[in-house]
C-alpha cells in the first residue's frame, strides 16, 4: 500500500545523499520500526511518505498515488489520512489539550469553520472519546505548555487520531521521554493500532521497543536500507552493524 | 581578561569617534547646559497656579487625542497582522512577494507621522481625522515589520504539524504561529499606542486637534499656567495607559 521506489533524497548544500535508491514496500497493517543512529536518514524516510520532504529521484506510492504528483490539494488530502507524532510533540502552545486534539481536524473543514472553531457535535464526541482512550480527560481544558512529556504525547497521538488516520508516522515520538513513559506511549500505539487496522511506521532509537512491538524491523545507516525482516531476525551482528561507531579516520576533527 | 579582545579596541576607538562628531554637529555646549537653571526659573515663575477650571474642557479634548490613538493603532493593528504574513520569509506567498511588501512597509515606515499629519491637514482639512491617518499610516509600517519578525521568529514544529494534519498552507500557518506570538503582539501594539499617544500631541500641534492642539494654542498665546495645565494631564494619561498595558499583557500572557 505504501511503495518506495529508488528514493534518494539529497539536502542542499550536502554532498552524501540522506536516503539512497531506497525500494520497499510496507503493507497494509503493519506495526514497522525503523532503527538506525541519527543522522541515518529515518527522518527524511518517514517524510517523504506524507510529501513533507521532497525527493531528488525516485517516487512514493501511496494507495497507488505518487505523493510527489500530486497537487496542493491531493496532497492535503493524501496528508488529512496520515497521522504523525514529532519526537517535540509539536502541540501548539496557549491553546488548550482539547483544542489542540481539535487541531486535528483543521484538513477536513472549511477555512471559515476553522477559524470560527465551528466543530460538529460529532467532532467533539470524537475529540472527548480520544481524550478518555487516552487519559487525558481531567487535562482537557488545561493549556498545553503545562503538560508533562509523557502527557504532551498523549495530545499528540489523540490529535492525530482525531484526523482518523489510516497511517501512523512517528518520528522518534519517544527520544525525550523516559523508558518507562516510551513503553506506555508504545503500547497506547499498538493498542490504537490493532484498533483501527492501523498502518503504523515509527522511527525510534531504542532497539528494545522496537523488537517488543513491531511487526517489521527496517534499519537505515548512512540513508542506506541494510535490514529489513522480522523482529526475530535481527541478529546481534545486524545490531552491532547499525550502531558500529565509523571508524576514526573516517572522522574530522 | 577572557571576555576582551584586542578588536574590541578598534570598536570603542570608532565609536569614541562617531561621538566626538556627532557632538561637533550638536553644537554641544557645557556652557548652555549650565543655564538649565533658567528653564527652571521659567517653569518656577510661569506654570503656577495651574488652571483647574480648565479640567473639564482638557479632559475632553484628551479623549479626542485617546481617540485618535487608539483608532489609529487598532486599524493598523488589523491590516499589519494580515500583512505580516506576507512580509516574513517564512510565511510569504513569493520571494518577490516577499520582498515588495517589506519595502512598502519600510517606505511608510520611513515617513514620520508628522510628514504624513502636514499633508494630510493640507489636503484633507484641520482635525482629528488627519491625525488619525497619520498615525494609522506609519503604524501599519512600524506593526507590519515588528509582527513579520515575531513570524519569523516562531517556532517552527507546530507549523509542520498542521502541514501534516493536512491543513491549508494558510490555515495552518495562522493556527501555529498566532497563539505563538499573540502576547508579544499585544505588547507591541501597547507600546505603539503609547508612543501615538504622544505623537496625537504633536499632530495636534499642527492642526490635528485634541489636547496637542489646546496645549499649541496655550503656548502660542502665552497662557503658560494653563499650558502646565494640560501636561499634567499628558503626563497622567500616559501613566494610565501604560497601567492598563501591563494589566492586560499580565492578563493574556
Amino acid at each position: 500500500m505504501i511503495s518506495l521506489e529508488n528514493v534518494t533524497v539529497t539536502y542542499e548544500k550536502e554532498t552524501e545523499p540522506a536516503l539512497s535508491d531506497l525500494t520497499l514496500r510496507i503493507e497494509e497493517g503493519e506495526f514497522i520500526c525503523v532503527l538506525g543512529r541519527s543522522g541515518a536518514g529515518k527522518s527524511t524516510f518517514i517524510r517523504t511518505i506524507n510529501g513533507l520532504q521532497a525527493l531528488t529521484k525516485g517516487a512514493v506510492y501511496v494507495s497507488g498515488k505518487e505523493v510527489g504528483q500530486l497537487s496542493e490539494k491531493e496532497t492535503r488530502r493524501l496528508r488529512t489520512g496520515m497521522g504523525m507524532i514529532f519526537q517535540h510533540f509539536y502541540l501548539i502552545p496557549r491553546l488548550t489539550v482539547k483544542q489542540n486534539v481539535l487541531t486535528g481536524r483543521l484538513g477536513q473543514k472549511k477555512a471559515y469553520q476553522n477559524l470560527l472553531g465551528l466543530f460538529s457535535e460529532q467532532e467533539i464526541k470524537q475529540a472527548d472519546y480520544y481524550l478518555q482512550e487516552l487519559g487525558l480527560t481531567s487535562f482537557a481544558d488545561r493549556r498545553v505548555e503545562h503538560l508533562s512529556g509523557g502527557q504532551k504525547q498523549r495530545v499528540g497521538i489523540a490529535r492525530a487520531m482525531m484526523q482518523e488516520p489510516y497511517i501512523l508516522l512517528g518520528d522518534e515520538p519517544v527520544a525525550s521521554l523516559d523508558p518507562s513513559i516510551s513503553d506506555s506511549i508504545f503500547r497506547l500505539v499498538r493498542t490504537l493500532h490493532e484498533q483501527r487496522h492501523l498502518t503504523t511506521i515509527i522511527n525510534v532509537h531504542d532497539v528494545d521497543l522496537a523488537k517488543k512491538y513491531a511487526t517489521r524491523i527496517l534499519a537505515l545507516k548512512k540513508g542506506e536500507l541494510i535490514f529489513d525482516g522480522q523482529p526475530s531476525e535481527l541478529s546481534d551482528e545486524v545490531y552491532s552493524l547499525i550502531y558500529e561507531e565509523e571508524s576514526l579516520n573516517n572522522r574530522a576533527f | 581578561m577572557v571576555w576582551f579582545r584586542k578588536r574590541l579596541i578598534v570598536y570603542v576607538l570608532f565609536i569614541a569617534l562617531a561621538v566626538l562628531l556627532s557632538a561637533l554637529k550638536v553644537e554641544l555646549s557645557f556652557v548652555a547646559l549650565f543655564q538649565l537653571e533658567n528653564t527652571w526659573d521659567f517653569i518656577q515663575r510661569n506654570f503656577w497656579p495651574l488652571r483647574w477650571e480648565l479640567l473639564p474642557y482638557l479632559l475632553q479634548q484628551s479623549l479626542i487625542t485617546l481617540s485618535v490613538a487608539f483608532l489609529g493603532t487598532l486599524a493598523a493593528l488589523c491590516v499589519a497582522l494580515p500583512i505580516s504574513f506576507l512580509a516574513a520569509s517564512t510565511t510569504s506567498a513569493s520571494k518577490a512577494g516577499y520582498y515588495a511588501v517589506r519595502s512598502s512597509l519600510s517606505l511608510v515606515r520611513s515617513v514620520p507621522e508628522i510628514v504624513f499629519g502636514l499633508i494630510f491637514v493640507v489636503s484633507l482639512g484641520l482635525g482629528p481625522f488627519a491625525a488619525l491617518l497619520a498615525v494609522f499610516l506609519h503604524n501599519v509600517g512600524v506593526l507590519g515589520k515588528l509582527i513579520s519578525e515575531l513570524i519569523e521568529a516562531a517556532e517552527p514544529g507546530p507549523q509542520e504539524a498542521m502541514k501534516s494534519v493536512g491543513s491549508s498552507r494558510r490555515i495552518g500557518q495562522i493556527f501555529s504561529i498566532i497563539p505563538q506570538i499573540w502576547p508579544n503582539v499585544l505588547s507591541h501594539y501597547f507600546y505603539r499606542f503609547e508612543v501615538a499617544i504622544r505623537t496625537s500631541l504633536v499632530l495636534g500641534m499642527i492642526g490635528g486637534g485634541g489636547l496637542g492642539q489646546s496645549l499649541m494654542n496655550y503656548y502660542n498665546s502665552l497662557a503658560y499656567e494653563a499650558m502646565a495645565t494640560a501636561i499634567i494631564i499628558i503626563m497622567i494619561l500616559v501613566i494610565v495607559v501604560d497601567i492598563m498595558g501591563g494589566i492586560v499583557r499580565k492578563r493574556v500572557i
